[in-house]
């Protein structure tokens, strides 16, 4: 991928908090025009990452650069062009919606107040309800209407789409679609919700424990991580190093690679062994390559 | 999941068909984009998309499928560039004039996939050509006898 | 930043509504507790006064509960990070709130404080709320400031609320401090002045530390917000401590280079130094009884110095804010100081300084001192050898009558206390004009006897008491038996001005005789007394003599008498005091004995003299003749010469040499 249209490029980005390492050494690549999703458990540092991009927290060490302003130096044009929607995020219950949307309105250079209403009204929000009447999903719209409003270059949205009832979560998701429609917009998207971020993303990085242990395209990822199943009538086969999740049974043996190409398969044939190849779905893939990290600690390798 | 096709006549005769898309699996094996690309190509194939219907934009697609809309636009890219599709410049994306002529070879194409599939099955079972053979027979004689015949 | 700032009004507008709503609630209770419980107008006034103080206090918690929730509320409720996540510095962000608090706070008080004062007027003359009015809006403005910062740091509302109510203090505390004790006067205007220009001064830090807090720490998922707060908050008040003490020093050299002139100038008793009081230009402002400001011509005792210089080295020995009254010892080491700017003449206030050693020698006086039962000390002054001081209190209570009159004898160090009750009031229901038997015993006066063994007192009726020291005894030198025939019936002798001589061979007493309708000046004659406790004698009688005045070295004794005017002199070991020829319309102003026994008389218009032969005339030297147009004559130094301090322009201090002429400046 071109590293020179990054929306977002991050160089070693370290985080400490007291003794807890938040972020290790991240150095993540988010093209223009991509939909990426960064995904980890809880605690994995998703949410301290994404604050490191708008100046809400301060880098320890490493540099990160958003749409090609520093993020610490040049902090307020970085949130100018960027719209953040944070997930069960506290909103000012005594405020109407139409206050909410003015004040936000108030703070932007640009501002499109049909996109807000537009978003709005489709979940039946009106201008004059308060915010404490909302339900969760409405207030996540309500948040991305705002964050939306001010065409944002990149939307960065954190676990916006965690807890939310299905219809929510669609809306959602419709637009955020919508927001890709204009020209050099970018979505940064993080959160567990694997199946969605199956659906729309096509960038994907892996966060556990602060380390960026992969980073790539989705259809990559994919063509990369399969699981093997090979039926050995007799005698295990030797699986090849790096094989994770490996199972074995009387006559079968299955463990997926992260590097998997015809070569491989040719060099685990052999007569007499049936070698099958399955596709993983995201989740599967996350999980399988998720494993050692957990287990271990080291040195994140990262993919790209 | 419906997806709404707007019928060619300009833009004072709209009319709405409803083509029915079945929802798209981000799990499956298949990416996203062929699934909707064999989706097309089979509504192509059965009659359903005529040449001259209007699909809806880029955008709309994304959205009701709920999809990434560069994997939107590479479908029919794709499928412009095989000939089913034709993007009119500010009017949208129709299906081309010779998606007819492709109809034909593409339910071949679609049925020999299948017939594929069903050959190596019969392969990695130790099934013989002829008992095959004869297990197709047996099961078109028994789905539409007069059907075949018309063909 | 102007959406963020209507946001935050909006947010809270309702406390501005409630000041109007507390305002209408205070008129209408003044209502009914007007027609219902006043009754006379100054029942009417403590209403207005109350009214006013509820406002105040009203106009305070609303400004801490206006300012409370500006962050807390933020951070409690989660909301912050859409606050940091807007396209805003932080500083911004900061700003915007503070602003919106303050308006806030004014709006709030204005709803509240204006209608009243409309509505109620007798709030406002009550207080001189116009005249508080800038000591209430600093007072708030530093409200606000405190809970602002506390605001940033904390989360809760309850816990900014105590916080600041803790801080507040302490910084009241410390504004008492820098007024009370360390003494800042930065400007030459009153008290209340002095604490507004602090408590201006240490909002700006309190400010800062709360923006530096918000702006560069660390907001979210850690606590460093605290590293920048609390050392910015302390070194801020410390850097302004320094200033504003800078400019005090500032303010006092200023004053103190442009002396413009000097008063109370007094000679320690053998001539080592001199102190007084010297005055700065310009003259401070004070504030008169209808609350007004004008230029002070006299006593303020705001930039006024109290000097207290070396004549032997002519350098100033020590300079204090001016005080009541001091004494300097007689060797002019030691400085006794009474009354302070808070402790008025109370105990607490006396201190002895050690000139030399530049140290406090007594602080305070010491606890027996202390008690109600003494009172506040009116006159400190010191025993001829500088052993002893000597405080005189009064504990009169007017109106209820009671009390007494004493002298305190103690160390300069506050040890070996005694106390001779000089005169006791009578109980309630006798005046005291009316009780003659116990006015006779009343202690008009008293006198140290050389070498600090024992001290003298004289009372009205003219028994002489001498109090030793060393054992505490006290004797009876002498008092009159019942008056011989020469005095008529109906007539009082009244005995006072005790002097004793240097020798301490004599007391010279001076003896009034009232007759019924005459004034006390008609008869005078001056009595001495020998301290071996033989029989007394008079030196002059049927003579108007006023002053008198020994030698330095004991062996004479000068009277002076001033309507009319004449001096007589009696040397020791003679029968009578001799008359010394001298113009009769003379108008003496000072007088001195030189260490030769000679007299020195200073008059309105040209300087006397009285030489060893008892002869009367001018000075020889014209240049000091002439002085007294425009100076005073304050005393002898230790070298013989005469102290002169005059009133206008410099030099404020002159000495003048009798017997070379030789006028050499002193001060400045």
């Amino acid at each position: 991928m071109s590293k020179n249209r990054c929306a977002i490029a991050t160089h070693e980005l370290t985080r400490r908090f007291g003794r807890k390492l938040a972020l290790d050494r991240v150095s993540a690549h988010v093209p223009v025009g991509s939909i990426y999703g960064l995904m980890g458990p809880n605690g994995a540092g998703k949410t301290t990452f994404v604050r490191c991009l708008l100046n809400l927290i301060n880098p320890t060490s490493g540099s990160a650069t958003v749409l090609g302003h520093d993020v610490v130096r040049d902090s307020v044009a970085v949130r100018r062009r960027v719209g953040h929607v944070a997930a069960l995020q506290p909103l000012w219950e005594w405020m109407t919606v139409r206050e909410f949307a003015s004040f936000m309105a108030g703070c932007y250079p640009r501002w499109n107040p049909e996109t807000v209403s537009g978003i709005l009204s489709r979940v039946g929000v009106e201008p004059h309800q308060r915010i404490q009447t909302l339900s969760r999903g409405q207030r996540t719209l309500a948040s991305l209407a705002v964050a939306i409003g001010h065409e944002p270059e990149l939307l960065l949205l954190d676990e916006a789409l965690t807890g939310l009832d299905p219809i929510s979560r669609r809306e959602v998701l419709r637009n955020v679609i919508d927001v890709m429609h204009a020209e050099g917009r970018t979505v940064l998207i993080t959160g567990q919700d694997i199946a969605d971020m199956e659906r729309i993303c096509d960038h994907v990085g892996f966060l556990i424990r602060g380390q960026l242990f992969w980073e790539s395209t989705l259809e990559e990822l994919k063509a990369r991580v399969k699981r093997l199943r090979v039926e050995h009538p007799d005698g295990a086969p030797a699986v090849p190093p790096g094989a994770l999740r490996v199972e074995r049974a009387a006559r079968e043996t299955q463990f997926t690679v992260s590097n998997f190409s015809p070569a491989l398969v040719d060099s685990l044939s052999a007569p007499g062994l049936r070698v099958e190849v399955m596709d993983l779905g995201l989740e599967d893939i996350f999980v399988d390559l998720a494993q050692p990290q957990l287990n271990a600690s080291g040195s994140a390798q990262v993919r790209a | 999941m419906r997806v709404l096709v707007r019928q060619h006549g300009g833009p004072g005769a709209a009319q709405w068909y409803s083509a029915m898309f079945t929802p798209i699996d981000p799990k499956s094996a298949v990416p996203i984009y062929l699934q909707i690309i064999e989706q097309i190509r089979r509504q192509v194939a059965a009659g359903v998309l005529a040449p001259g219907d209007q699909l809806p934009s880029v955008r709309e697609l994304a959205q009701q499928l709920l999809i990434n809309p560069n994997t939107a636009a590479r479908v029919y890219r794709d499928l412009e560039r095989e000939g089913l599709l034709e993007t009119r410049r500010g009017q949208g994306t129709y299906v081309a004039a010779r998606a007819s002529a492709l109809a034909e070879s593409e339910r071949k194409r679609l049925v020999a996939a299948r017939l594929e599939e069903a050959a190596a099955e019969a392969r990695a079972f130790g099934i013989s050509h002829e008992a095959v053979l004869q297990l197709f027979r047996d099961i078109l004689a028994r789905r539409r006898p007069a059907r075949k015949e018309e063909r | 930043m102007r959406a963020l700032f209507t946001k935050e009004y909006r947010q809270s507008h309702l406390l501005v509504w409630m000041g109007l709503l507390l305002s209408a609630l205070i008129a209408a209770l003044y209502a009914v507790w007007s027609r219902k419980y006043v009754r006379a107008p100054v029942d009417q006034r403590d209403l207005d006064a109350l009214c006013g103080y509820l406002l105040v206090v009203i106009t305070g918690v609303m400004t801490l509960a206006a300012s409370a929730g500006l962050f807390s509320s933020e951070t409690g409720r989660g909301t912050l990070v859409y606050l940091l996540a807007l396209p805003l510095s932080r500083s911004r962000i900061w700003l915007a709130k503070a602003l919106a608090g303050l308006a806030l706070v004014a709006s709030g008080a204005l709803l509240l404080i204006v209608p009243d004062a409309l509505v109620i007027p007798g709030t406002v003359r009550e207080l001189h709320l116009g005249l508080y009015l800038p000591d209430i809006v600093i007072w708030v403005l530093l409200g606000f400031s405190v809970t602002l910062f506390c605001s940033t740091l904390l989360q809760r509302t309850i816990s900014v609320l105590l916080a600041s109510a803790a801080l507040l203090f302490a910084l009241f505390l410390y504004v008492a401090w820098m007024v009370g004790i360390l003494g800042v006067q930065i400007t030459g205007y009153d008290d209340a002045l002095d604490v507004a220009l602090v408590v201006l001064a240490i909002v700006p830090p309190v400010l800062l530390a709360s923006l530096l807090a918000f702006a560069r720490g660390e907001l979210l998922q850690s606590n460093r917000k605290w590293a920048f707060a609390l050392p910015t908050l302390v070194g801020g008040i410390a850097v302004v401590s320094l200033v504003l003490l800078g400019a005090v020093r500032y303010t006092y050299r200023y004053q103190r280079a442009r002396v413009e002139r000097i008063e109370g100038v007094e000679l320690a008793p053998r001539g080592a130094a001199v102190t007084f009081t010297s005055l700065g230009s310009p003259a401070p402002l004070e504030r008169t009884s209808d609350h007004r400001w004008r230029r002070s011509t006299g006593a303020s005792y705001r930039s006024r110095h109290l000097v207290v210089l070396d004549l032997k080295t002519g350098r100033e020995a020590m300079v204090l804010p001016t005080t009541k009254m001091t004494a300097l010892s007689p060797d002019g080491r030691y400085l006794a100081v009474l009354g302070g700017r808070f402790d008025g003449h109370s105990a607490r206030s006396l201190r002895v300084w050690d000139l030399r050693g530049r140290r406090r020698v007594l602080r305070g006086a010491p606890r027996k001192l202390q008690q109600p039962s003494i009172g506040p000390l009116e006159w400190v002054s010191w025993s001829p050898e500088g052993e002893w001081l000597v405080l005189q209190t009064s504990s009169l209570d007017p109106r209820h009558g009671g009390g007494h009159e004493s002298i305190v004898v103690m160390r300069p160090d506050g040890s070996q206390l005694a106390e001779i009750v000089l005169w006791e009031y009578p109980e309630p229901g006798i005046a005291p004009e009316e009780a003659v038997g116990i006015e006779d015993t009343r202690i008009t006066s008293w006198g140290w006897a050389p070498g600090d063994s024992a001290l003298y007192t004289l009372t009205l009726g003219g028994r002489l008491v001498r109090h030793k020291l060393a054992d505490g005894k006290a004797e009876t030198v002498w008092e009159p038996r019942a008056p011989s025939g020469t005095y008529q019936e109906g007539q009082q002798l009244w005995f006072s001005r005790l002097q004793v001589s240097p020798r301490g061979e004599f007391v010279a007493l001076s003896v009034s005789l009232l007759a019924s309708g005459e004034s006390r000046e008609a008869h005078r004659l001056v009595l001495l007394v020998p301290a071996d406790g033989s029989r007394p004698f008079t030196i002059a009688q049927g003579t108007g003599a006023g002053l008198t005045a020994w030698s330095p070295d004991g062996r004479c004794l000068y009277l002076i008498g001033t309507r009319p005017f004449q001096i007589m002199r009696w040397r020791v070991g003679e029968a009578e005091a001799t008359r010394v020829a001298a113009p009769a319309n003379l108008e003496v102003r000072d007088r001195s004995v030189l260490p030769g026994g000679e007299l020195l008389v200073w008059t309105a218009a040209a300087a006397y003299m009285v030489d060893g032969q008892g002869r009367f005339g001018p000075l020889p030297s014209p240049e000091i003749r002439s002085l007294p147009q425009h100076y005073r004559l304050v005393g002898i130094d230790s070298e013989g010469r005469a102290l002169l301090s005059g009133r206008a322009g410099p030099p404020l201090l002159q000495a003048a040499d009798l017997t070379t002429g030789r006028i050499t400046k002193v001060y400045p």
